[in-house]
């Protein structure tokens, strides 16, 4: 995945997931839970592995959060 | 430039000629056009439907000039046409002949959402009570403009039908107290719902089915300068015979609901994004189901009282990563 540059995205968070504006690349997307989470991480952590970043969640569940973030991502 | 008299106060007669020799302009909230066009029942269905409207001859200055006009070829004869233009150019291929009074709105409508991008503009109708807004967004078939109509004809101040605009600084929602669109079934429900209500003719098998225009609350022009500041956002379902129902909505669906329908969401880019993010983390959203107006009225009231949000209310989100 690109680096997380903290000034690339705008972010508004709600309890059920954000939306993220890109401005490298003038995207908007939403993410529920836990892709919202995941991609929290990733930010704080931006050079991990996605699969590297633990998340409180059924395994199953993370993958998919893993695999959801590299389709917004693609060159995750 | 002073507005000082209404187009109810000209004569038909006088408006006609007026609008024929492209001489009148008129202001809907922030917005003037000046009109050009020799239809007469254009003419008679704008001097209904704008009567309240304030006006102005021969301005210094519109923010849009638009005409009606017949094309001048053979199908004139046969098959008579009208067409839309703004600018001296014509966006769109032309309508049938009696199609012209709609045509006029929704050329007017097409003209604010292609171009008015100082404002978010949503494809929303929205109302303010007590100094409180609320939008109604317009998924198809949603019954939007026939609740729109209900609440405007009840003591909501009819801000806009189709277009919703919002300041990108206050978040304010600005009046444009425009005509409401209603076809088919939902015509005659309003008619009967407010026999004393102002309509345009009627027009038929257009695209939309059957449809006319209802004339703004005079209150609602009076007042078309108010801004109001948004406090929920309520998706409304007709379905028929079903119990009213008011359900939170997710924040993140109605952003994504916005991101996608907003008409100037994308061109005004990271403005866009903020301005719709800070607009649905300020109001409570809902779902909103219901077969009759009554119902539903009801329910907006409920909404009104200090504890009638169901939580979930502008409760604010993160701002973000920077």
């Amino acid at each position: 995945m690109e680096r997380a540059d903290s000034q690339r995205f705008l972010i508004r968070r709600w309890p059920e997931g954000l939306v993220v504006f890109d401005r490298l690349l003038g995207d908007t997307h939403a993410m529920g839970e836990p892709t919202a989470s995941l991609f929290e991480a990733w930010l704080q952590q931006p050079g991990q592995a996605l699969e590297a970043l633990t998340l409180p969640v059924p395994p199953g569940a993370a993958q998919a959060a893993v695999a959801e973030l590299r389709r917004l991502f693609p060159r995750a | 430039m002073s507005f000082e008299r209404c187009v109810g106060q000209l004569t038909l007669p006088e408006f006609r000629a007026h609008l024929r020799q492209g001489r009148i302009a008129i202001q809907t909230g922030p917005v003037s056009w000046q009109l050009s066009c020799s239809l007469p029942d254009v003419a008679q269905a704008l001097h209904g439907l704008y009567a309240a409207h304030p006006y102005t001859l021969d301005p210094e200055f519109a923010d849009y000039h638009v005409a009606l006009r017949t094309p001048g070829n053979l199908r004139r004869w046969l098959r008579p046409q009208v067409q839309f233009w703004i600018d001296d150019q014509a966006p769109f291929e032309p309508l049938p002949r009696d199609q012209a009074p709609a045509m006029l709105e929704w050329g007017l409508n097409w003209s604010l959402a292609a171009s008015a991008h100082q404002w978010l503009t949503l494809h929303a109708a929205s109302l303010e009570r007590e100094g409180h807004v609320v939008i109604l967004p317009a998924p198809p078939g949603s019954g939007k403009s026939t609740l729109c109509a209900a609440l405007a004809l009840r003591g909501w101040r009819l801000l806009s039908d189709e277009l919703t605009l919002i300041d990108p600084e206050c978040l304010q929602a600005l009046a444009l107290a425009r005509p409401v669109n209603l076809k088919n079934a939902s015509i005659d429900l309003i008619r009967r719902f407010e026999p004393s209500a102002r309509w345009a003719p009627e027009a038929y098998d257009t695209q939309k089915g059957r449809v006319t225009h209802l004339a703004p609350p005079a209150e609602a022009v009076a007042r078309m300068h108010e801004p109001g500041q948004p406090r929920w956002i309520v998706f409304p379902r007709y379905e028929a015979g079903a119990e009213p129902l008011l359900s939170p909505r997710s924040k993140v669906a109605t952003f994504t609901h916005f991101a996608e329908n907003a008409f100037n969401y994308s061109i005004l880019g990271e403005l866009g994004f903020d301005t719709v993010a800070r607009l649905v983390d300020q109001c409570a959203c809902y779902d909103f189901r219901y077969s009759r107006l009554e119902d539903a009225l009801e329910v907006f009231e409920w909404l009104l009282q200090p504890d009638g949000d169901l939580g979930d209310g502008g409760d604010g989100g993160d701002a973000g990563n920077d």
